[in-house]
């Protein structure tokens, strides 16, 4: 195994599209040019097709040069690859340093048989690796291969590598599977819109334009539709609310889509310690968690769920963005819209002993309401009055006393939303506005610790503190003083006391 | 690594490490003295060229765009002026405090702000000097964690002895090294 050698010359094709992808996505920009000299483009159509021809059969041979120069070595505890045509590239990752590898199979692999391996690591963007283009058999053994070492050499004591030996005996435990009409309450629920707009970029203005094309081929004019003379106000508030909903139901069935695309066959499994999600409809993805990896656990609602009694939980590992890396929902591990029992089920396999959905949230202190009611709210009001009062549009001023009213009392559900309290092994936090999301972390995870304090806040010996973990960083504002401080130095001895890895 | 069985001893927390009554170091005089020159410089190299843009007779702008230079020029003057007393005093309020396990960076006039770093959780350091900093014999430290980018914090003004003295202390420091 330990030869250099190349990965299958389907890796064109991966090289080709992906380069293609490259190139699509920045000639949107010419579109308008295109557009503009349509005619003189048709007027040589002989050139045009000699320079798409070129330009296909350039990318053919860039493609070609791109698999030529890839090749990897699998050592005992370490992998190495070569890549790069012009700026060559030699990457030496040690399987220790890698967090987490996935297999992703794009469209096109498929029908052959191949997939990518790609491989996560704590480093940056630079030291990320894809290897592209191996049967799916031998992906999965190189994962198994990984995976197995770092179980070998992360496990400490010799009790705990034979025990880890028994159980890679058993099979893969199934956590949780999501159904078809999961994922359409978690589309309708969560806006997934991106997804499927992800997908349409490259050709988004080409369909905008294709849009106002059939409108006005349809004879349907929008500035004569809304503004033309003739029609009574009614019927002009009756197109602007109906547009609103249709506008609506367009979005939402997008979302449902995109949630099915995302999350089809959505299945949450156990090996060992290994937590192994799978989904997609087109392309399929695959993410393992080591459960040593997990550093956040959040229960998330949002207003929707919080009515229909459905959660996504989110497990979160490192923070692939504030790490330079192209992160997303598909690379992260969530089960979308999980019901109450289910919810507890997971939190409960995952951290036994996390009291996430039990303890009792202490509120932060009312002067943070005080803070964006006097300062922000109420002077912006102000002012918008004494603007009406100067103008002498009184008729208004009623309006904006009800919007100060109404900021005011989001404001207050977002103070009655945030919570925090502690536990011997974990943090716990609780935010949110109309939705409520819950945050759960092991305080021996924490990387670093900030407490923060603004003149005002000094003032009432108030403070917030923030803790940072490898997936992301959380504050608690407007908490007491002393008890802020009491928070940050008992995390702090629990981490320098106890040494654990956070890993 | 599984979750660990804990033990759980109660701890007084007037017994634990006191970080708010901690005595900080402050950064090097040199460097707060040569950020003041700096500021003053920059500063006033803004101000010369609208001051030259304002009275220059080469080519006069029309009155009323020399009024508005007047204006602008006030303006900038008085930004200056705050920058320059609030930097200093900014940097005054910068400091550090090196312990056994960990590493914390105070700053902030209005907004104070401390970053506490436990030894134990450091992915590296970088020593970093501009050209300024190696002719006063300063140099700058660069404390990364896998906290992430956004939480990367540097400690400026230290002398280069003592930055090279530090890095040792903690690239040297068990911790550190148990976690590699």
């Amino acid at each position: 195994m330990n030869k250099w050698q190349r990965v299958s010359s389907i890796a064109w094709l991966h090289f080709f599209v992906k380069n293609l992808m490259l190139i699509v996505n920045n000639a949107i920009y010419l579109i308008p040019i295109i557009f503009t000299s349509y005619d003189k483009i048709l007027a040589y159509p002989l050139w045009v097709a000699a320079g798409v021809a070129g330009i296909l059969s350039l990318l053919l041979l860039v493609a070609f040069l791109q698999y030529y120069f890839f090749k990897y070595r699998l050592n005992d505890q370490n992998i190495e690859i070569h890549a790069g045509v012009i700026f060559k590239t030699h990457l030496d990752l040690p399987f220790t340093r890698i967090q987490n590898v996935k297999l992703i199979s794009p469209v096109y692999f498929r029908p052959f048989g191949y997939t990518t391996l790609e491989l996560d690591t704590a480093g940056s963007a630079k030291n990320e690796a894809n290897i592209v283009a191996v049967a799916r058999e031998l992906a999965e053994q190189l994962k198994a291969t990984i995976l197995s070492y770092q179980q070998s050499h992360q496990a400490e004591t010799e009790a705990e590598l034979m025990q880890s030996e028994t159980e890679s005996l058993e099979q893969e435990q199934l956590l949780n599977q999501r159904s078809l009409k999961d994922l359409v309450i978690h589309g309708i629920t969560n806006n997934r819109v991106w997804i499927f707009l992800a997908i349409l970029a490259p050709m988004a203005e080409t369909i905008i334009d294709n849009v106002i094309d059939v409108g006005l081929s349809l004879g349907i004019d929008l500035e004569e539709l809304f503004f033309g003379p003739g029609h009574p106000w009614w019927e002009l508030t009756l197109y602007v609310v109906s547009t609103i909903i249709l506008a609506y139901i367009i979005v939402m069935l997008l979302s449902v889509i995109g949630s099915i695309i995302a999350f089809y066959g959505y299945k949450l499994t156990r090996k060992d310690e290994n937590y192994i999600q799978r989904s997609g409809l087109l392309s399929h993805h695959e993410v393992v968690m080591k459960l040593s990896r997990l550093q956040l656990i959040i229960r998330q609602q949002d207003w929707l769920d919080v009515l229909i009694k459905r959660i996504n939980l989110k497990f979160e590992q490192l923070n692939m963005i504030s790490h330079g890396k192209q992160g997303g929902l598909r690379s992260k591990l969530m089960v979308p819209s999980v019901t109450l029992e289910e919810c507890s089920e997971l939190i409960n396999e995952v951290w036994p002993l996390s009291k996430l959905e039990t303890i009792d949230y202490k509120p932060i202190n009312k002067r943070f309401m005080f803070k964006y009611i006097g300062v922000i709210i109420v002077p912006f009001h102000l002012l918008v009055i004494g603007f009406f009062a100067f103008n002498e549009q009184y008729a208004l001023i009623p309006l904006v006393l009800v919007s100060g009213a109404l900021m005011s009392s989001l404001v207050w559900a977002r103070w009655r939303r945030w919570g925090f309290n502690r536990d011997e092994n974990y943090l716990y936090i609780r935010k949110g506005l109309l939705g409520v999301d819950y945050y759960c972390f092991p305080i021996n995870k924490i990387q670093q610790v900030k407490f923060k304090q603004s003149v005002l806040l000094r003032r009432h010996q108030l403070c917030c503190v923030t803790f940072v973990t490898a997936a992301s960083s959380l504050t608690i504002p407007f908490i007491d003083q002393e008890l802020g401080w009491d928070y940050l130095s008992r995390s702090l001895y629990q981490v320098e006391s106890s040494k654990q890895n956070w890993m | 690594m599984t979750t660990p069985l804990f033990s759980n001893q109660v701890i007084d927390s007037a017994q634990l490490a006191q970080y708010q009554h901690q005595q900080v170091t402050p950064l090097q005089p040199t460097h707060i003295k040569a950020n003041v020159v700096l500021r003053l410089i920059s500063t006033g190299i803004v101000l010369l060229l609208l001051a030259v843009a304002r009275w220059q007779t080469i080519s006069p702008f029309s009155a009323e765009a020399q009024e508005n230079l007047s204006i602008a020029l006030m303006v900038v003057a008085a930004l200056a002026l705050m920058l320059n007393i609030y930097g200093y005093f900014a940097d005054k309020a910068k400091g550090y405090v090196l312990r056994e396990s960990d590493i914390s960076f105070y700053t902030g006039v209005f907004f104070k702000k401390v970053v506490i770093q436990p030894l134990l959780r450091l992915q590296h350091i970088e020593l970093k000097r501009g050209p300024i900093e190696r002719k006063l014999d300063l140099a700058t430290i660069q404390v990364f964690s896998a906290g992430g980018a956004l939480h990367t914090f540097e400690l400026p003004g230290l002398y280069h002895q003592d930055a090279l003295a530090l890095r040792q202390f903690i690239l040297a420091h068990k911790d550190v090294s148990a976690h590699e």
